[in-house]
Parts: structure tokens; sequence; C-alpha cells
């Protein structure tokens, strides 16, 4: 008997005990499905937490500092700096042809004041310090950030709210919750700062005689989008353009205490790496250029083994589950050899091999394996899906990123596989015990 | 270091004005409108010296807030007690640098303070004017001086006439306040307008700007 | 060679089962042939080892002592794989109760045979249908065991009996569970078999109206074979 035949074969005798096929699909199913549901769940939740680590940008960013490394140190996350350093297009492709470099995003800083909108927006509560004597918002330092919008997926940024800027030289900005709170909002309220508008000078100082006077070069910005964290230093995200049409505005003015101009034309850059493994070798190479880097490789190592260890527990749940439906299909299928004596014995009289017996009772018992993983792997997805709707209402109520729960095919390819073989395991010992039923059952019980 | 930020606080927001009041009400940005860049010249009454609120209630950030577009760019270059003379050291450079679309020519009062010669105020403005031109900057608009209680007023017209022929001179084009009274922002800065006064210069520089 | 132009040669067969009251003999050094083509019943009473008898034929359990030749071979020497074979390639079973596989259509249970053997889906369907038409379901096909009469189960069992041409086809008790027409017409079936299809059928029956069809008959007493 062929495989195609025995499948044939197996698929009608599921298809006549619908009951108990249908109670042990259901069984390897929901084991399947708290296997299935757990590891979503685990791997959404191994994807928030790496993100939280890593500020929502890519787990082997590397940040590098306009600064000399400080020589010692080179085993931390954050080590000390060593002297300044600027960082120019020559060092950007320097560093953007290492080896392992997948992607190297500039990042220009300018310090900024900052002038909101002058009256608070209707429901905001601002600090008294952040008002004026008359109830208008304040105006503060402050420094922006400026982007190559085009790469931000690379930047460790998380969107709660609208979009970056455009990448058009639009007079746009994104604002942190940092602003929010200047402003007295909360975050679940994020939206409504978008669309409003903010004011900054971009400030250049001028001796005149002992005195110093600063000059501004000011521009509207409409905002479009709220980040969830501080960008560096500053709290508006402009384009590179703006951030560097700034910083030439700046730089041409005389150096003064408290406005910190950098002198590197390029703040920082930040480095992604071609995966996590390599930002170690990368990190070096950075260094040996002559740049100081942080990366928090050390601390996303140690949460990824954390969650290796939660993972492994969950799934051990889960397998348990499946181990014990597994017993469930010994069962059913030592139950269906009992029942099919008469029948084996008939399959046997008309030529069937012990091996034939054997291989219609182990792709039987596969069959419901295989079934309940299907089965289990779509409703533990979908319980997954409800889950994932409760939390994110949740998050949403506390303007967090939401959590996304996918589908891996992997996942759906491991569960339904394990399922399929533990169940060709449980099916073993009934699938050989009916294969050595003697011929003469045809015959009825000698 | 706080001290020396506070300082420059004041200093930048004096330099400059105030944002547009509205926020939410503003005219939104045109998303790929090519920003044009605005040179404020002028002296301390152009940074809204004595004002409550000089950051929203000068003239220059009236005009940049509210009424040009958006993706407007300002500089203002406007500085103390300038006379024109002073402004042509000072200021003008910033139009060499900058090259801006427009600028806006507001000077006149220190000099009725100090009492320059008309025929000197005549040639130092065209001077000036010429100097912007020379500059490679856009469009300049000069205002001409209203009426204010510590104005000289056989000066102030004397002044408006050499000013209108400085302008009709070149490509410049005056932005007429001379009919205008201002009220002082009070009594003891009576050469300073008042929130309403700087509202209605910045009116009539939009009236200009924007009917070209 | 004694069994030569035999289908069936059996020689001092033995054979019991361990009991717990001791050693039950089923058949006693029982000797007999049968000719090919030949109707053979074999009748006897309840525990006479008819049913054992058959099934030592149809290799359905080895002979314990003895020789059994059937179709050339000599089951004693056969087992396993070997006997699967045979059974599957030399025998045809009836059984008083059909032995159909309920979940299968009657075309398909007819197929079972050749699948075992491996043939061709698509011959295996025609050789099927061939069958089925020749025992008169051409039409009741795509029917299941249940959906069909006891005579017309038996006749798909027969039809399947026939699906690998055996040499020899055993029937234990095939009317047993049928009313009087329907033996009748399975008797009548059975009796054109080899005549039809060149095999030799051997019938257990106690029924005398199904021995007196057979062109012999071979009474089993008490583990011998009567006069």
């Amino acid at each position: 008997m062929t495989w195609r035949d025995a499948i044939a074969l197996a698929a009608r005798s599921v298809g006549r005990r619908l009951g108990r096929a249908a109670l042990t699909v259901l069984a390897i199913g929901l084991a399947a499905a708290l296997l299935s549901s757990l590891l979503i769940a685990s791997t959404a939740a191994q994807r928030r937490v790496l993100d939280q680590v890593s500020d929502g940008g890519p787990l082997a960013g590397i940040q590098v500092a306009a600064a000399e490394p400080d020589p010692g140190a080179l085993d931390s996350d954050n080590p000390p700096r060593g002297e300044a350093r600027a960082i120019d297009d020559d060092a950007v492709r320097q560093i953007a042809a290492l080896p392992g470099v997948t992607s190297v995003v500039p990042v220009v800083a300018n310090p900024v004041i900052v002038v909101p909108p002058a009256e608070p927006l209707p429901g905001s509560h601002p600090r008294r310090r952040d008002l004026t004597r008359d109830g208008t918002l304040e105006r503060y330092f402050d420094t922006i950030v400026g982007i190559d919008l085009t790469r931000a997926v690379d930047l460790p940024i998380v969107i709660v709210s609208g979009r970056l800027p455009a990448t058009n030289g639009a007079a746009e900005a994104a604002v942190s919750v940092g602003y929010l709170r200047r402003l007295g909002i909360d975050k679940q309220r994020a939206d409504d700062v978008v669309g409003t508008e903010l004011v900054i000078g971009e400030p250049r100082a001028y001796a005149d005689g002992d005195d110093v006077v600063v000059r501004g070069r000011w521009v509207r910005l409409q905002i479009v989008g709220v980040v969830a964290q501080e960008v560096g230093t500053g709290q508006v995200v402009v384009s590179l353009e703006e951030a560097q049409r700034a910083r030439a505005w700046s730089v041409a003015g005389i150096e003064v205490e408290g406005f910190d101009v950098p002198e590197s034309p390029y703040t920082a850059l930040f480095v992604v790496a071609d995966g996590l493994e390599r930002v170690p070798e990368v990190r070096q190479a950075i260094t040996d250029v002559g740049y100081s880097t942080s990366a928090p490789e050390t601390l996303i190592e140690s949460v990824q083994r954390y969650l290796r260890v939660v993972e492994i527990v969950l799934a051990g749940i889960g397998v348990i589950a499946l181990a014990i439906a597994a017993l469930g299909v010994s069962n059913a299928m030592l139950a269906a050899v009992r029942e099919r004596r008469r029948e084996i014995g008939v399959l046997k009289a008309v030529g069937a091999s012990d091996r034939d017996v054997r291989r219609i009772f182990l792709v039987e018992a596969g069959t419901l394996g295989f079934l309940g993983g299907i089965v289990g792997t779509a409703v533990g997805y979908l319980a997954a899906q409800a889950l994932a709707a409760v939390v994110n209402s949740y998050l949403a109520s506390q303007r967090l990123e939401t959590v996304e729960l996918g589908l891996p095919v992997f996942l759906v390819v491991a569960v339904v596989a394990g399922s399929t073989v533990l169940a060709l395991l449980a099916g073993t010992i009934p699938a050989q015990r009916a294969a050595r039923l003697p011929a003469r059952q045809a015959m009825g019980d000698a | 270091m706080l001290a020396v930020c506070a300082v420059a606080v004041a200093a930048v927001a004096g330099v400059t004005g105030c944002s547009g009041g509205g926020g939410s009400d503003t005219a939104p940005t045109a998303p790929s409108e090519v920003g044009q860049s605005l040179l404020v010249i002028g002296s301390g009454s152009s940074n809204g010296e004595e004002l409550g609120d000089p950051l929203r209630e000068a003239w220059p950030r009236v005009l940049f807030g509210e009424m040009l577009p958006p993706s407007t760019t300002l500089v203002n270059g406007a500085s103390g007690p300038s006379t024109v003379a002073e402004a042509i050291v000072e200021q003008v450079p910033l139009a060499d640098e900058l090259r801006p679309d427009l600028v806006a020519v507001w000077l006149g009062s220190y000099d009725l303070n100090q009492g320059t010669p008309p025929e000197e105020f005549g040639t130092q403005m065209r001077a000036l004017i010429g100097a912007l031109a020379a500059s490679g900057s856009g469009r300049v608009f000069v205002a001409d001086l209203p009426r204010l209680p510590a104005y000289d007023e056989e000066l102030r017209v004397l002044y408006n006439d050499e000013i209108a022929a400085a302008v009709l001179a070149s490509d410049a084009t005056l932005v007429p306040l001379r009919d205008e009274t201002l009220a002082p922002v009070d009594a003891e800065h009576d050469y300073q307008p008042d929130a309403a006064g700087h509202r209605l210069i910045a009116e009539a520089f939009a009236d200009s700007m924007l009917s070209r | 060679m004694a069994d030569e132009g035999n289908a069936i040669t059996v020689r001092d067969l033995s054979h019991g089962y361990e009991t717990p009251g001791g050693r039950l003999t089923v058949l006693d050094c029982v000797s007999c042939d049968v000719a090919r083509r030949e109707v053979v019943a074999v009748t006897g009473a309840s525990g006479a080892g008819k049913s054992t008898l058959l099934a030592l034929l149809g290799g359905l359990e080895p002979p314990q002592s003895g020789t059994v030749r059937v179709a050339g071979r000599d089951l004693a020497v056969l087992s396993g794989d070997d006997l699967a074979a045979y059974r599957r390639e030399a025998i045809g079973f009836v059984f008083q109760d059909y032995g159909l596989l309920g979940q299968l259509t009657a075309l398909e249970n007819v197929e079972l045979a050749l699948t075992l053997g491996r043939v061709p889906r698509a011959r295996r369907r025609v050789r099927a249908r061939d069958l089925l038409a020749s025992v008169g379901l051409a039409s009741r096909g795509e029917h299941r065991p249940r959906a069909l009469s006891g005579g017309e189960n038996q006749r798909v069992a027969i039809a399947r009996a026939l699906a690998n041409t055996p040499e020899v086809l055993l029937a234990d008790e095939p009317t047993g569970n049928l009313d009087a027409t329907a033996t009748v017409a399975i008797l009548d079936l059975l009796a054109g078999l080899p005549r039809e299809h060149g095999c030799t059928l051997v019938v257990v029956t106690h029924d005398p109206a199904v021995a007196a069809r057979a062109d012999r008959v071979l009474a089993l007493v008490d583990g011998r074979f009567g006069p």
C-alpha cells in the first residue's frame, strides 16, 4: 500500500468516527492553541521589550559621538567619551564603508529658543513655571534634532501620534512628550498638539563691545507628530536640512557660554550593524576609526537571555499540554484498534501486511495531529489577537505604542509539524499493536 | 550659566518679537511651499522695546507670525538705539550674508531723537537702500514715520519726504505710515508705539508686501 | 508430486489451541486434495474445525504440523510478508458477515485488495467496476455497505475476493446472514465462479442446501474428515 493510499484510507477512517476524531483533534487543537498563543504572545512581548530597550530603533543600533574614544572603556554599553572630534562627511563615508555596517544615519543638533503657541491649549494644565505672568506659554531653550527623515526607520524613534516631518523640505516638526509636558498636556491627548505651530529661534551671538547681542533666525514649524522619547536632548525633531541651516546660522556667531553650538558638522551618527552579533565588531572598527560609540548591546543580550528563558518556560507549558493531548491521541487510537480488530483482520485477509496496517494507523494518528495543529494554530492566533485587543486598548489609553501580533510562518510550520510528530509518536504503540493483531481476527476471535 | 542663558533669551526675544498668537488657528503649512526669507532692519522699536510681550507684539513678529506665509523665515537685525548710519554698519551686512527675499526697513526714530539733519538723514537712507540693493536682496520695503507724541512733527514731515525721495530713487517700495497716529506704549517711553501701533505697522508692511 | 493438478493439498494437518483447560486439538491429522476449479463444501457441526481449516488454507495463520500446499505454495514455510503476499495474490476470502469496510464505498472495497497490491489507481478502478458489473452491482459502486442489502454486500465481498484473480476462493458461511432469495442468488453466483473465473472454491457451511451445490462435500467431525 502506498503512502497516498494509506492517507486516503486514514482520512476515511477519521471521517467515519467523526465525533471521536473531533474530540481528539480538539484536544490537540487546544494544546496547540495554547502553545501557539503563548509563543505568539511571547514573541510580541520580546519584540516589545527589545523595542523599549532600543527605544524603538534597530537592536543592532550604535550611537557614534563626535568625540574620540576613551581608552580602556571598550566593553561598556555607554563608555565615557574622550576629546571632542568632529564628524564630517569623510568620517560618515569611512564608517559607512566598514564591514558589517548596513546603515549610517547622521544627526545634527542645534540649540534653539522654542516659542510655543501663546495661549495654552484648551484643557491643558501647564506648570506655573512654564507660563508668563500674563498666563501665556513661556518660551524656553531647547535643542532641535535634525535627522535624515528618509531613513527614520533606522532610528530609535517611536511615533505616538501623527507622523514624522515630510522629507520634501516642508516646515514641519515632530515634538517629544517632553514638549507635551511643557504645554501641560497628557500623553493620551498627544493628538491635540498635532496641527498646531511652534516657532523656533536659532541663535547667533555677536560681540557688541563688551556685551553680547544675540540675533535669532526664526522659523515657524507645523507640528505633524509626537514621538515617545526625547531624541537625544531635544524635544523637536526636524529634517536634517533644517537643522543644518540652523547650525550654519548659529555657528557663524561668536562662542558664548550657554549656547552649545556643536563644532562638528554632524552631532552624532546612528549606525546600524548587520545583526546584533556584529555590533561588537562594528563598534571596535568605529573605535579604530577614532570615534566613541555606545550601544545597548550588553543590555539587549541579557534581556534576550532572560526572554529566552521565559520563552522556554512558556513553550514548555505548551509542550506539556501537547504531550497530554498526545496521550489522548494514544488513547483514542488504542480504542480504535480495539474496536477495529475485525477490520484489521479483514485488511490482512485481503493481503495487507503488518507494515501496511501500521502505516494506516500511523497516518490516522498523524492526520489527527496535523488537523489539531492547524486548528490549534488558528485558534491560538485568534486567542492571541483577542488578548492583544484587550492589551492594545489599555496601551492606547495610555498613549503607549500598541502591540502588533504576527503569525510567523515558522511558528505555523513548527506547531503543525510538532503536533503531527507528537501524534505520530503517540500513535506508534497503537499502530504496532494493530500491526501485530493476527490475521485470524478476520474470522472473528478464535 | 543660567544667567548667561537668561541674558541670551532676553536678547534673542528682544531682537525679534513674538509668535503668532493663534497656534492651531494659523494657516496650514503648504507641504511643498518654498520658504521666503524676511530681514528686518530697524531700531529698538522694531524689537518691541518696552512692550509687555515683545515676542508676541513687536511688529516684525506679528508680520512674520500672522501675516506672511508660514514657511517664511525671519531674521530681525534691529538692535537698540540704531540710527540709519549705524544700521548701515551693523545690520546691512546681514543682507549681504542672507540675501533675503524681503527686507523690511523702519528707521528714523533715533535720528529724530538725535536731531540728524533731514538732508543727512536722506543721504544715509539712500545709502542704506542702495547697499541693500547691492547686496542681492529681493524686494526692499521702507516704512516712513507715523505720528508719535515724542516726534518733532516738522522734522518728521521732512524725514518722510527724504524717505519718499530715497525710495523713489530706487526699486524699493514705500510703506506709508505718515498719516497714521500711534499711541505711545506709556508716557515714559513716548518714542515707542504701543502694541496696537505695532500691529498697525505690521499690517502696513503686509499690505505692501502682499499687494505686489 | 502428490498435488499435481490439485489447487489444494493437505497432508497430516494438525492444529490446536492452548486453553485454560489444556490443549484443544481442533484439526487432527487431516489430509485432503482439492482439484483445480473444483467446488468443495466443508461441513460439520460447530467447533468441528471448519473455520480453522479455512484460516489455515487462507494463510491467516501458519499450520502447526503437517503440510498445506495451496496454489503451489507450501504455507508452512511462509511467514510475515510472504504470507500477506500469498493472501493478496492467490486467495480470495468471502466472509459470513461480508467483511466490508464501512468507511469505503462498494467500489473502494473492491479496490482495496488491488490497492494493497499497489495496482495503479486507474487500472484498479476499471477492474473494480468490471467486477461489480459482473456481480450485478454496476450501479451501486458509490454506495457504502450500510446502504446495501445483505445480498448486495455479499456480492461486493465476492467481487473483492475476485479482484486479484485468485486461484482459490475461500468462503466462510457465505449465506449465513442472507434470506432465502439472496442465498439462492449468492449460491448461483458462487457456483459459476470456477467456470467464469477459473478459480477453485472451498465453502465452509453447515447449510445442507449450500453443500448440495458443491462438487464434493468434506465433512469434519471432531477435527477429522468423516467418511
